[in-house]
C-alpha cells in the first residue's frame, strides 16, 4: 500500500514538481499551498506524513506544527525549507517534527524519511489501539 | 537640520540590521528558486529514464513545460541578485543623486518578500524626482516605513510606496495603505537618529506615513 502524504508548500512550481516526482515513485501525494487549509484536511484525512515548509505567508510552519499535533499527535511532519536554522530546528524537533531537510533536498533522502516516517505512525497506532483495548479489558473487567 | 558627525555611531546596529534582514531574505528566495529548478530538472530526469525503461517516447509539450519554469525560475532568482546587488552597492558613494523612480522600485523589491509573509500587495507608485542624499541612510529610513506599514496594512492589505519632488530640492515619500487606527510610537534613538541625519520629517497622516526628506549638501558619514 503505498504511503499517503500531505504536502504544503507556498510555491505551486515547487509542490507540482515535487508532486510528480513523489507519484512516479508510488507516494500517494496531496498538495496543499496554505497551511489552513492543510489542517483542514488533516483532520478529516488520515496521512502518513506531512512534508511542510517553514517559512510560509500567514501561518508558518512551526504554528501550524503547534496545530497538527493538537489534530492528530501521530502525525509525523517532516520540516523541508529553505531556512534552516538550528534554532529552527531544535525548536521543531521540540514541538515535535520527525525530521528537517533542507531545499533542494535531494530526493532519495526524502523518500527515506517519508518511509521512516510511515512505520513510526504505524508504530505508534498500534500502541494507542493496544492502549485502548487494555483499558476496554480493565473497564470491563474481563 | 541636524548633520550627524559620526553616523557611523547610529547608523552602524541599523545599517547591519538592514542588511542581514535583506540578505536573509533574498537568500530564502533564492532558495526557493533553486528547490523549484531542482525538482524540475530531477522531474525531466525521471521521465527521460521512465521513457527509456517502458521504450515510450517523450512528450515534447511536457518537457517544453519543465524547460520554460526552470527559465523563469531562472530570470526570478537572477532578478533577486540583482537587486540584492543594487542593494549591496548603496554604501559606496556617501552623497549621490537618487533617482526616485529607481530607488522606490528598489525599496518595494527588497520588501517584496517580508510582504508576502505578511500577506500584503506592496506596490511601487508614481516616483519622481531626484534628490541628493546617502543612498544607504534613505534605504535604512524607508525601510522603517516600510516595516511599520507591513505590520499595520489597512484593510484591503495593499501598501504603495510613491515619492515626489517637495518644490525645495528635497523629496516626500510617501507609504499609503496603514491602518488609520494603527498605533504610532515614538522613533527609537536609531530612528531618530537616521532622520536627522537625513533632515527628514516624518508625519503619518490618517493611512499615511509622509517623510520630507531634505537634500543633504555634504555626506553626513566623515
Amino acid at each position: 500500500m503505498s504511503e499517503k502524504i500531505l504536502l504544503v508548500d507556498d510555491e505551486p512550481q515547487f509542490l507540482e514538481a515535487l508532486s510528480d516526482r513523489l507519484d512516479a515513485r508510488g507516494i500517494s501525494v496531496t498538495a496543499q499551498t496554505s497551511a489552513e487549509r492543510a489542517l483542514e484536511l488533516a483532520k478529516d484525512k488520515a496521512f502518513d506524513a506531512i512534508v511542510l515548509d517553514l517559512q510560509m505567508p500567514g501561518m508558518d510552519g512551526i504554528e501550524t506544527l503547534r496545530e497538527l499535533k493538537k489534530l492528530r499527535p501521530e502525525l509525523q511532519v517532516i520540516f523541508l525549507t529553505g531556512h534552516a536554522s538550528v534554532d529552527k530546528g531544535i525548536e521543531a524537533m521540540k514541538l515535535g517534527a520527525m525530521d528537517f531537510l533542507e531545499k533542494p533536498a535531494d530526493i532519495d533522502a526524502l523518500m527515506e524519511k517519508i518511509h521512516k516516517a510511515s512505520a513510526r505512525k504505524m508504530v505508534l497506532m498500534e500502541e494507542r489501539c493496544r492502549e485502548k483495548i487494555q483499558n476496554l479489558l480493565a473497564e470491563k473487567g474481563w | 537640520m541636524a548633520q550627524t558627525e559620526n553616523p557611523w555611531s547610529l547608523l552602524g546596529p541599523e545599517g547591519l540590521q538592514l542588511s542581514g534582514r535583506i540578505t536573509a531574505q533574498a537568500t530564502h528566495e533564492i532558495k526557493n528558486c533553486l528547490a523549484i529548478i531542482h525538482e524540475n530538472a530531477g522531474l525531466t530526469g525521471d521521465l527521460i529514464a521512465m521513457a527509456e525503461r517502458r521504450g515510450e517516447p517523450l512528450d515534447p509539450a511536457r518537457l517544453a513545460k519543465l524547460a520554460m519554469r526552470i527559465d523563469e525560475q531562472v530570470e526570478r532568482a537572477n532578478g533577486v541578485v540583482q537587486n540584492l546587488n543594487r542593494f549591496a552597492h548603496l554604501p559606496d558613494a556617501p552623497l549621490a543623486e537618487l533617482d526616485m523612480a529607481e530607488h522606490v522600485a528598489l525599496a518595494c523589491a527588497l520588501h517584496r518578500r517580508p510582504a508576502v509573509l505578511a500577506q500584503v500587495a506592496l506596490e511601487p507608485g508614481p516616483a519622481e524626482g531626484r534628490l541628493q542624499s546617502d543612498p544607504q541612510l534613505f534605504h535604512a529610513l524607508v525601510s522603517r516605513a516600510l516595516r511599520r506599514a507591513l505590520a499595520a496594512p489597512g484593510p484591503d492589505k495593499r501598501l504603495t510606496l510613491s515619492a515626489r519632488p517637495d518644490g525645495a530640492g528635497g523629496v516626500e515619500v510617501r507609504v499609503v495603505g496603514l491602518d488609520p487606527a494603527a498605533d504610532h510610537p515614538a522613533p527609537d534613538a536609531a530612528e531618530q537618529a537616521l532622520r536627522d541625519a537625513l533632515g527628514a520629517e516624518w508625519r503619518v497622516a490618517g493611512g499615511d506615513i509622509i517623510i520630507n526628506v531634505h537634500p543633504l549638501a555634504a555626506p553626513a558619514r566623515a
